[in-house]
């Protein structure tokens, strides 16, 4: 009885083992990042280069967030905008939308990503009471592509080089590519279905806990539309109560899907499709496009092509 | 995707470390997610929270939170925001709003986002009149500074748009009820001379009750 329990500890510890290893680290192209870096630095790109009009009213010691008041609320935080003397915020402003352009359109590598990153987050966590959702999934998305070589894909300079070179018929890859499959790749998408999937759950689970049960009655999307931010004028909806209750529970029942269906490969097609439908219509009703981008962004990790592939 | 197993001593010491590292990161992960749930925020989370590293170490990469969105909600708080500077003795017309009418909409929401942190921190800091009115005070002094206007009296209101609700979705009475909006938030500034900047006096219920406030400068 005991050899065969230890038996079963010896084979779970070793699937366990092989599993963890095949989720991880079998090394793959940069795949899905290629893409998911354009959408989060252009995104985030958009959202730093519009604090321009109000970089001293927000920065000033005598604006509208001064540093005291910030440290105050926020002691454990710190950004580099924190020492730098009221000269400098425009350069450093100027550096971060530079790097993120390079980001964007995928020059230099991780040095870029990690520079973009640490300039991004200089904003945000100087800025914390002008930030909301969207800079909380932008910074999670520009973090985890440090980690994988996003500029392996869908990138400027690499494209340029491998207009020419021969893809392999299996792979669908081309030499170079094929070189630089990586398991940090891995790692850095694998962390993106993560925390995307956990930001999918918490959001429905946050829709289903909602004061005045809004998305049980289906009341939702209209509170949504509501915000006064819609990028259409959504004030006919009022006729149609049913479908606001329809694209309300669709809303609701993505989210609570998407953390657990998209994992099996029959399902992600579905859900990636009806991922965009949900987060066109979030940014259409609430203006708030950049969040569904990013949200896009982070739900694409999701999308194994064949280029994902490691080479036999 | 086909396995692959590590044949070399040095792939399997870097997935060790890379496997340590992976742990460390999604244990704090969840840290953050149950330690910040509204309401039903995890005990033992919030003690973990103090082991040394765990928050600057979220805080840092912008992780700190338990990405609740529910996008939308009947609470009051949840209604769109805007700041009015007025003066007293003009016309019942604002000198300015914030966020402006011609604002796009991504510096729109940031406006309407800091308005909103004004209601919390209203609420939140009662007891505190220190912090209760740093906020608007420092925000009402840069904007009379940007629109160059004199010192003098003025008001600084942050308002709320009710959200127009759905009649046939019916919500229970209660809820309805919880999702009228806030009185606003008014704080009346008087220019100091001797002081060289203004002082607050947060009015919560218009012409019923006010309590003075120190400057918020003051330490």
């Amino acid at each position: 009885m005991i050899a065969a329990v230890e038996a079963y500890i010896r084979q779970l510890g070793a699937a366990t083992s092989r599993g963890w290893e095949r989720f991880w680290f079998v090394p793959t192209s940069a795949g899905s990042l290629g893409i998911i870096r354009i959408l989060a630095g252009a995104s985030t790109l958009w959202a730093i280069v519009a604090y321009q009009p109000d970089l001293a009213d927000w920065l000033d010691p005598e604006g509208m967030l001064p540093l005291e008041l910030v440290r105050d609320l926020f002691p454990v935080q710190w950004s580099p905008l924190d020492t730098l003397p009221p000269t400098a915020w425009a350069p450093f402003h100027l550096a971060t939308i530079l790097l993120l352009a390079l980001l964007t359109i995928g020059v230099g590598g991780r040095v870029v990503a990690a520079l973009a990153l640490v300039g991004t987050l200089s904003f945000f966590h100087r800025l914390p009471l002008a930030s909301g959702r969207f800079e909380a999934v932008a910074a999670m998305l520009l973090a985890y592509l440090v980690l994988g070589d996003a500029s392996q894909n869908c990138a400027v300079g690499r494209w340029y080089r491998n207009r020419r070179a021969p893809a392999n018929p299996t792979t669908g890859m081309t030499q170079e590519q094929a070189s630089n499959c990586s398991a940090l790749n891995t790692i850095s998408q694998r962390l993106i279905q993560l925390h995307t999937a956990l930001i999918h759950l918490m959001m429905g689970t946050a829709q289903l806990a909602a004061m005045g049960g809004v998305w049980y009655s289906g009341e939702g999307m209209w509170l949504v539309a509501s915000g006064g931010n819609s990028l259409l004028d959504m004030t006919g909806l009022e006729a149609y109560p049913r479908l606001v209750a329809l694209l309300s529970h669709s809303v609701t029942l993505y989210l609570l899907t998407f953390p657990l269906g998209t994992w099996h490969t029959l399902w992600r097609p579905l859900l990636l499709a009806w991922g965009l439908l949900v987060w066109t219509m979030v940014a259409v009703f609430s203006g708030d496009w950049l969040f569904a981008v990013a949200m896009i962004a982070g739900s694409l990790a999701q999308v194994s092509s064949v280029a994902d592939r490691p080479v036999e | 995707v086909p396995s692959s197993t590590p044949s070399s001593d040095s792939t399997s010491t870097w997935q060790t470390v890379a496997t340590v590292l992976l742990v460390v990161h999604l244990f704090c992960l969840a840290i953050a997610i149950a330690s910040n749930v509204g309401g039903r925020a995890s005990p033992a989370a919030r003690r973990l929270r103090s082991v040394p590293g765990v928050i600057a170490y979220l805080q840092m990469l912008g992780m700190d939170l338990a990405y609740e969105f529910p996008l939308a909600t009947a609470a009051p708080n949840d209604a769109p925001h805007h700041l009015e500077l007025r003066q007293p003795a003009a016309s019942q017309t604002p000198l300015a709003e914030l966020p402006a009418p011609q604002m796009g909409s991504l510096r729109r929401q940031r406006y309407q986002q800091l308005a909103a942190y004004v209601v919390d921190f209203d609420e939140t800091f009662a007891e505190n009149p220190d912090l209760r009115t740093q906020l608007p005070l420092a925000i009402a002094q840069a904007w009379i500074k940007r629109l160059e206007l004199p010192p003098d009296r003025y008001t600084l209101v942050c308002r709320q748009k009710p959200l127009p609700r759905l009649e046939t979705s019916a919500p229970p009475q209660a809820s309805r009820d919880e999702s009228q909006p806030q009185t606003p938030v008014t704080v009346e500034l008087v220019w100091s001379p001797a002081e060289g900047r203004y002082q607050g006096l947060v009015r919560q219920e218009a012409g019923l009750t006010s309590r003075a406030v120190e400057d918020s400068s003051q330490p």
